[in-house]
């Protein structure tokens, strides 16, 4: 009886309450609709309520068959979009780096979502390398996207690209130690993803980036909530290898917090996700953090037996970084395992690398495991001649004043004989801080 | 470093969908989506799965993963809609958009007796915001909270006024005139 009487009293044609629902509504059809709606009309309530009010739901099958027909020629325009992006990225990719600015510039071929993606893989895949040039590739593929037609595409597609880059452009930034570019970068990118189409793949990476950024900034526990939100997304999309990177990722948030045991369960959970066909020099990067992690948590014979199967892999990546760290990797389990004589020589072939190829703070903190490794041996007065080199690389390359004046504290430490380990180990923490928060000053405590 | 999707077979996609379809239908009972929407949301999941079929490793997973978050979000923006132009609605007639003083009279009585079921909070919030024509920052300066606090709290209590608009009863004069 009342449902019968309130629909009677129910005078508001149903487009301007459509209107009103899509937020169209000019300002005197709203103040009409509020009006209405005070007076209590059910009716109308109950359809601007249609989650309580739906009472009959969609079968996908019919309308699956109309979509078929409809996106027919959609796909065969992306899958054109694709091998035409194909055939100009093989040429794009034989010009050096100016001759590719002029030609992405001057050139409207390849204004298409297809070609920013593959400028968007080749940058993921030179981040391990070249950080600089990740960027730059990033920066190529947001100037595609920017020139996109949005209306070429789905809805928000657009905002979707434009967000995954920026996304990737943060990481650049945070992988080139540009930690507040980062931050900049991933907002930007998160702004964008909210007013896109919601597609999960683009915001497990944006948590993913997130918590490496975080990670860099020593906000482990806002890193921690980031990278568990990737993973539960990946988790969702049954996507093993990228949850297995996130796995990494979580690895070594563990590390930094010093808690190695969950630092080696997450490691070896993601070696068994990550898919070495899909991204080999992840697989590689994983397979090194494990053996990282077991040194680290001080099980060194499961770290030798893994480094030495783990070997002729390094050595046919061939790359000189990969080989230094190999050796430093290789000194610290000697180390570990009692055997200072070959510990010592692994530790400064890394060393003499790392110098000569201008990496002070990698030579830097293989200078201090090798400090550990005199200290512990009692000849202190090695460490005076290692301190002295240290501080002339760190000058020369212009390093950061603050880590500079730590080192200079460490080499009168090392002339007055004064090094202690507990110096050493606050000295590390600190070179790994002052990486990413350069006015960093150095206060050891007694 | 190679992409997730490598073996793609021409005709796969009305094979894929037709896999998938309970699922969708699933989601689509889940998530209450009223049927005249729902074609519309399907074909934009096939396009942009169309779009970023390259990244995709498990293209069945991908799509129900995906339509879930698009229902959430159809969900979540219809909603957004309702409440500004319902706080749009109330602003536009405390600015004078009522001529006639009695029809003004009845909408604030109408509006009070929806914001009295409110929690002190929002009246709070409601009073600043719609009785002396406060703007969000100045309303988190009087009532002490943060930047982000008050976007928060404002959308909680829009929200939350936009429910009780819609659960106002007529009075009972309006069903004798009826």
């Amino acid at each position: 009886m009342l449902e019968a009487n309130r629909d009677i009293a129910c005078t508001l044609e149903g487009d301007v309450l459509s209107r009103f629902e899509r937020g169209e509504a000019p300002p005197s059809e709203r103040s009409r609709v509020l009006t209405h709606l005070l007076s209590g009309c059910g009716s109308c309530s109950d359809r601007l309520r249609p989650a309580a009010s739906v009472r009959k739901f969609a079968d996908p099958a019919p309308s699956i068959h109309r979509i078929l027909s409809r996106v027919a020629e959609i796909e065969l325009r992306l899958d054109a979009e694709n091998a035409t992006a194909d055939e100009l990225w093989r040429d794009f990719q034989k010009h050096p780096s100016p001759r590719q600015w002029t030609l992405l510039n001057n050139s409207a071929r390849f204004n298409s979502l297809a070609f920013a993606e593959r400028l968007l893989e080749a940058g993921l895949d030179a981040i391990y390398d070249d950080p600089h040039r990740a960027l730059e590739l990033n920066q190529m593929a947001l100037v595609v996207a920017v020139r996109l037609d949005a209306h070429q595409y789905g809805r928000g597609a657009a905002e979707d690209l434009r967000g995954r880059i920026w996304a990737r452009i943060a990481n650049s930034h945070r992988a080139s130690s540009n930690l507040p570019a980062a931050d900049s970068a991933l907002a930007t990118a998160a702004e964008l993803l909210q007013a896109g189409s919601g597609e999960p793949l683009a915001e497990a990476e944006l948590w993913y980036f997130t918590a490496s950024i975080r990670r860099a900034q020593r906000r482990l526990d806002e890193a921690m909530v980031a990278i568990r939100r990737s993973r539960r997304i990946y988790r969702l999309l049954r996507d093993q290898h990228l949850e297995g990177r996130s796995l990494l990722n979580q690895a070594m948030i563990h590390e930094i917090q010093g808690d190695l045991d969950s630092a080696v369960v997450c490691t070896r959970k993601a070696l068994a996700q990550i898919d070495p066909k899909r991204d080999p020099k992840l697989c590689f990067a994983a397979r090194h953090a494990f053996v990282w992690n077991l040194m680290c948590a001080g099980a060194a014979e499961e770290a030798q037996r893994e480094l030495d199967a783990l070997k002729p892999t390094y050595l046919e990546n061939g790359d000189r970084m990969v080989i230094l760290r190999m050796h430093w990797l290789e000194g610290r389990i000697r180390r570990l395992r009692g055997d200072r004589a070959t510990a010592e020589a692994s530790l400064r072939q890394a060393l003499d690398g790392f110098i000569s190829a201008e990496i002070p703070y990698e030579a830097a903190t293989v200078a201090l495991d090798l400090s550990v490794l005199f200290a512990e041996s009692g000849r202190t007065h090695e460490l005076k001649p290692l301190a002295a080199e240290l501080v002339e690389v760190f000058q020369r390359l212009g390093v950061a004043r603050e880590a500079c004046a730590a080192l200079l504290m460490f080499e009168a430490a090392a002339r007055a004989e004064a090094v202690t380990l507990g110096f050493l180990s606050q000295l590390n923490d600190y070179l790994g801080r002052v990486r990413s928060q350069p006015g960093l000053v150095f206060s050891p405590k007694d | 470093m190679r992409h997730a999707d490598q073996s793609r077979e021409p005709d796969e996609l009305p094979a894929l969908l037709e896999r998938v379809s309970p699922d969708l239908a699933r989601v689509l009972y889940r998530f209450r989506i009223p049927a005249q929407d729902s074609d519309d949301l399907l074909q934009e999941l096939v396009v942009q799965f169309l779009e970023n079929r390259r990244r995709v490793e498990s293209p069945e997973a991908w799509l129900v993963g995906t339509f879930k978050f698009r229902c959430a979000l159809y969900w979540r923006r219809r909603r957004r809609n309702l409440v500004e132009a319902i706080d749009g609605a109330i602003l536009d007639e405390l600015a004078g958009g009522s001529p006639a003083r009695q029809e003004h009279d009845d909408l604030s009585r109408d509006l009070s007796r929806a914001i009295d079921e409110l929690s002190e909070r929002c009246r709070s919030f409601i009073r600043l915001r719609y009785g002396l024509g406060y703007e969000n920052p100045e309303v988190a300066e009087r009532l002490g909270y943060s930047k982000t606090g008050i976007r928060k709290i404002s959308s909680r209590c829009l929200d939350a006024l936009t429910d009780e608009i819609l659960s106002i009863e007529p009075a009972m004069e309006a069903f004798e005139n009826a």
